[in-house]
């Protein structure tokens, strides 16, 4: 968090000394701050909040442990095309407990973990243009390295696999400097995996965005 | 320009890059205590009566010394644990019986304190191990089991569960309930079957119930012995169908 912080401050600072490279409207007043067309690098940091099946019956812990790098090719038509992966990493801890099944018993703490490293194409749209902030919809979508542990005591059985997974997002790109190359990225997006093993039909996690964008 | 785009990217890079990595939960050697008990559904426990608990606690170890296992058994420990068995199933309205053979069961209990992982296949080590019952040759199988293996009987009766438990690591201690006549049954066909009997033609032996209390050793043995002690009595909070 705090890394992020000193992070956030750099850029700003940067971005606004950076007056001289600021670029003039074209004819609509619009100032391409993203440098359409062009190309742009996101990272960020992700927060993670589990829903659905796999907050009822995994992992419902919020997690603070994720990173996406992302790339977008921005056409001069609102809209953009690109790729991407991020990584984020779930946990939950569920105190001494037993539990019961067909025939037996167990009584121990159960260790939840799900990581996730998804691979993605993405899609965007830009519906406003605006000189300081910039809002998309977009779509993510691609395979998903899947590692889910499931921990009783000291024993844990573990699943690794690829499957087919989409991220719709929302969110919106910002400069304090248009023009400068250097902006801020928030977004919020709905993640669901196709996880159909055992109990679960689907993983899903909703997740906020904050980072830093890169143009060039 | 280009040099403040750079210092940018590799800072934001290398903050991405470090936030990549599993943490685990934070746990304290007994959270990873484990205690399971599994038991055949069809039976209905208060039929039986009398039971037999082994004269002695088998202890097995890849590690300990053969004066430290000697030990087990001359200073008390063996007796004491013995004991504890006997007057946790006299509590719950069970009546000791005076051999094995007039016993409607028998409990078997087991100590494991290994290095390693292992499978177990029943029942010839429980029920065949040279020098206890005095039966056909013992018989371990040691496995390198890496994750998801079911352990089940060699041959014999055994209740079927869905959990994946694989295998004893450091300390464990298991009670088998074997039904009496069962297990008399395999002994007579032990003592009728000549020298070299097929396994498959032996009459199977029928466990009731078994419970395996299983953790990390530390190197406090009071540490260890209280949460033996709880998982012993966790085994039987979670066999309330163990009543006479």
């Amino acid at each position: 968090m705090k890394r992020l912080f000193i992070v956030a401050v750099l850029i700003a600072f940067l971005g606004v000394s950076n007056q001289a490279m600021a670029q003039k409207p074209d004819a609509t007043g619009f100032i391409r701050t993203y440098a359409q067309p062009g190309s742009m690098l996101t990272f960020d940091w992700i927060i993670g909040v589990p829903v659905g099946q796999m907050s009822d019956k995994f992992i419902s812990k919020t997690s603070t442990r994720g990173f996406a790098m992302e790339y977008r090719y921005l056409f001069n038509d609102p809209i953009s095309v690109g790729g991407g992966f991020s990584w984020q990493g779930f946990s939950e801890k569920f105190e001494r407990s037993t539990y019961e099944m067909e025939g037996a018993a167990i009584t121990s703490t159960r260790f939840n973990y799900l990581y996730t490293f998804p691979l993605y194409v993405n899609f965007h749209y830009y519906p406003l243009k605006n000189n300081y902030i910039y809002p998309f919809i977009g779509i993510n979508a691609g395979m998903f390295n899947i590692e889910k542990q499931d921990q009783i005591g000291q024993y844990y059985v573990e699943d690794k696999s690829w499957q087919f997974g989409f991220q719709p997002e929302i969110g919106a790109l910002f400069q304090l400097n248009p023009g400068s190359g250097f902006g801020f990225i928030v977004k919020g997006k709905y993640t669901h995996i196709l996880y159909n093993k055992g109990e679960y039909n689907s993983l899903s996690h909703f997740d906020i965005h904050i980072g830093a964008t890169f143009v060039f | 320009m280009k040099a403040k785009w750079l210092l940018l990217f590799v800072i934001s890079l290398s903050l991405v890059l470090t936030s990549c990595y599993k943490q685990q939960e934070t746990a304290t050697l007994e959270e990873y205590d484990i205690t399971f008990t599994n038991y055949d559904t069809e039976f209905d426990f208060n039929t039986y009566s009398t039971f037999f608990v082994r004269d002695s606690v088998m202890l097995y170890s890849d590690y300990l010394k053969d004066e430290e296992i000697e030990e087990f058994y001359t200073n008390g420990t063996s007796d004491d644990i013995r004991a504890i068995i006997i007057n946790k199933f006299k509590s719950l309205g069970y009546t000791e019986g005076t051999d094995m053979e007039s016993s409607d069961f028998l409990i078997n209990p087991t100590i494991l304190m290994n290095t390693q992982s292992g499978v177990i296949y029943y029942p010839y080590y429980w029920w065949g191990y040279p020098g206890y019952w005095g039966w056909y040759g013992g018989y371990w199988k040691d496995s390198n089991v890496d994750k998801g293996t079911d352990y089940y009987p060699y041959y014999g009766w055994y209740p079927n569960w869905g959990a994946t438990y694989y295998s004893y690591n450091t300390g464990s201690i298991v009670m088998d309930m074997a039904d009496g006549k069962s297990v008399i049954d395999y002994k007579e066909w032990l003592d009728n079957a000549g020298p070299n009997p097929d396994p498959n033609d032996a009459p199977p032996i029928i466990f009731r119930w078994t419970a395996k209390i299983d953790g990390i050793l530390s190197n406090d043995a009071s540490y260890n012995g209280s949460r033996a002690e709880r998982g012993f009595n966790e085994a039987f909070e979670q066999s309330p169908y163990l009543q006479k």
